[in-house]
């Protein structure tokens, strides 16, 4: 270490390769991170307009407030969101434990399924919209074919006001249920076996085994699973913005698809970022919330 | 011993189970490969039979087409977004790791790469487009190369700073009492031991930028910056009959992938969780 050159110090250190280290990353998260989070919050407050081929920001103070409060539009993809994400996350809780408990104990089928199922989580979300809405679309859709061969009534399903929801709800989870079973998958290796064999002498039923003593030891990891999901839920934009871009009427509108077009078709910077400051503060919120809960989950059950 | 591999019903059903999943996961996947392979006239007629053509992988590589373009592209931000991720990535989560900073210092490094990653990353893209705009690199690969870097690099960072937590300190010290410089020992000696989170970083970054949609799509507004995706997600919204080229695009952006999945699912298993799960 420079031991004879301890004139420039930094952070407490005399200047060396471990400042180097840590140069690049902090010139990245200051251009291209802190300064863009800087301009998100002054942008908040101002009100921007195009002129002369530039935008100018005038400061607006809680203007861009208001105008939220009185937004029917944001409310609804707020409302969306919510539902969005509450049903994917417990819809991906569910079928991916159920799918970790079978796979231990499946034998037959385990080597084929540890690879194939991950593929979702991973192809692109832009081809997973080319996907859907090959089986999706109305006119020619592989599930409404099916339907009809079968004597059974079609839907319109992504152009439908009831169904496009539900049918969003339900690309989203073939699309990530693969992440949550990793997780349940790694989880419940790490449980004692012993505990089974005990209970199994006991003469538990299989049932009560996985209530009683599976899905208690599971839920450290479903939790990080869950707030993982929670987090890129909120984010949730490619596969919306493709089969239905927020329609038919608002009826799949998220937050992200309306601050995109807000920001892009609009160019209302300012409110833009209005609405994201508001969404950040709800995911911290929400986060905090969800964080409390568990801990308190956890004094109660010790 | 198996959880009740005694009973009957307790072993055919979790077959029954894993068989379903691997269908219900193929069968939408193989339907959108499946009509690639075919003329539009059989795409729209989903009940017809047609013998597979190679028309749509043709007309997508001729040499007028945008695609070829737009592939390209997809390839060059894709690499360059990696080399920069791993670099970076590497040399801050060693410094973060290996050497004593004041406790607050590491902290705000630390506390902002988590918040990142709570930020929807529409957020960000006015401020992106102002800044991309000043330096003239709106619509170019530059632009974007610089953006997905700047986006992916929390993840690189928090999962090879947990390699490099996890390398003992003695074969640094050790390495330097051998007069390694700092340099050296970082390059020589814990570079190497860290090689299985660059794999997962490498994987994982390459994998997320390949799919990157959201900047592309704001950030470019011509095929010479825009990206595959972007190509793919113009044929579905163009209200012209594009589903041959659709479906062959798609196949074309997803087979990479399901070719990493086959051969490095150890690695990609350990990103997708975060590094939570060393598969």
């Amino acid at each position: 270490m420079g031991s004879k050159r301890k004139r420039f110090r930094f952070l407490g250190r005399p200047l060396g390769f471990e400042h180097w280290t840590l140069l690049p990353l902090l010139l990245f998260f200051l251009a291209l991170v802190l300064y863009p989070m800087f301009e998100l919050v002054r942008l908040a407050f101002s009100t921007v307009t195009l002129s002369e081929g530039g935008f100018v920001s005038e400061f607006s103070g809680p203007d861009n407030f208001y105008t939220m409060l009185r937004d029917e539009i944001f409310r609804i993809s707020l409302l969306n969101t919510v539902v969005f994400v509450v049903a994917t996350v417990t819809l991906q809780l569910i079928l991916g434990t159920l799918l970790a408990v079978l796979m231990e104990r499946a034998r037959f089928f385990v080597a084929l399924a540890r690879n194939i199922l991950v593929w979702p989580a991973i192809i692109t979300p832009v081809a997973i919209s080319v996907i859907w809405w090959l089986i999706l679309n109305i006119e020619f859709g592989l599930l409404n074919y099916v339907l009809d061969v079968l004597g059974l009534p079609q839907q319109a399903w992504l152009a439908s006001t009831t169904w496009a929801l539900p049918t969003i709800i339900a690309v989203d989870v073939w699309h990530w249920t693969p992440v949550v079973f990793l997780f349940a998958l790694a989880g419940l290796a790490n449980i004692d076996r012993t505990l089974y064999e005990a209970a199994r002498v006991d003469g538990a039923s299989e049932w009560r085994v996985f209530w009683t003593i599976t899905l208690p030891l599971l839920v450290p990891t479903l939790a990080v699973a869950a707030a993982t999901r929670i987090i890129l839920g909120f984010k949730v934009f490619d596969e919306i913005y493709i089969l239905t871009d927020g329609g038919p009427g608002r009826s799949t509108e998220m937050i992200s698809t309306y601050i995109q077009e807000v920001f892009v078709q609009r160019t209302e910077f300012g409110y833009g970022a209005f609405l994201s400051i508001t969404v950040v503060a709800i995911v911290i919120g929400l986060l905090a919330v969800y964080g409390l809960f568990l801990y308190f989950l956890r004094r109660v059950n010790t | 011993m198996k959880p009740g591999s005694n009973l009957k019903a307790n072993t055919l059903l979790p077959e029954i189970g894993m068989l379903v999943a691997i269908v219900l996961t193929l069968l939408p996947i193989a339907w959108v490969l499946w009509n690639s392979f075919h003329y539009v006239r059989n795409i729209i007629n989903p009940g017809s039979w047609a013998a597979p053509t190679l028309f749509n992988y043709q007309e997508l590589f001729t040499a007028n087409s945008r695609f070829v373009q737009l592939f390209g592209n997809s390839l060059g931000l894709v690499f360059f977004t990696t080399v920069l991720c791993v670099g970076i990535g590497l040399l801050a989560a060693y410094g973060l790791s290996k050497f004593r900073w004041p406790r607050a210092f590491t902290a705000a490094v630390l506390g902002l790469v988590v918040f990142i990653q709570l930020v929807p990353p529409v957020a960000l893209v006015p401020a992106y487009y102002v800044i991309l705009n000043n330096f003239y690199l709106y619509d170019s690969i530059t632009g974007l190369i610089l953006v997905n870097t700047a986006l992916n690099l929390p993840f690189a960072v928090l999962l090879l700073k947990v390699y490099f937590d996890s390398i003992p300190e003695d074969l640094r010290e050790a390495a330097l009492v051998d007069g390694c410089k700092q340099f050296t020992a970082f390059r020589k000696v814990m570079v190497p031991l860290a090689a299985p989170g660059i794999a997962v970083v490498t994987i994982l970054v390459a994998i997320l930028t390949w799919n990157e949609f959201l900047m592309a799509l704001s950030l470019t507004s011509t095929p010479n910056a825009q990206t595959i995706t972007v190509g793919i997600g113009s044929y579905v919204q163009e209200h012209s009959v594009r589903y041959g080229d659709m479906t062959a695009a798609a196949s074309i952006a997803s087979i990479p992938l399901i070719i990493l999945a086959v051969f490095a699912h150890r690695y990609i298993v350990m990103g997708l969780t975060g590094g939570a799960i060393k598969g």
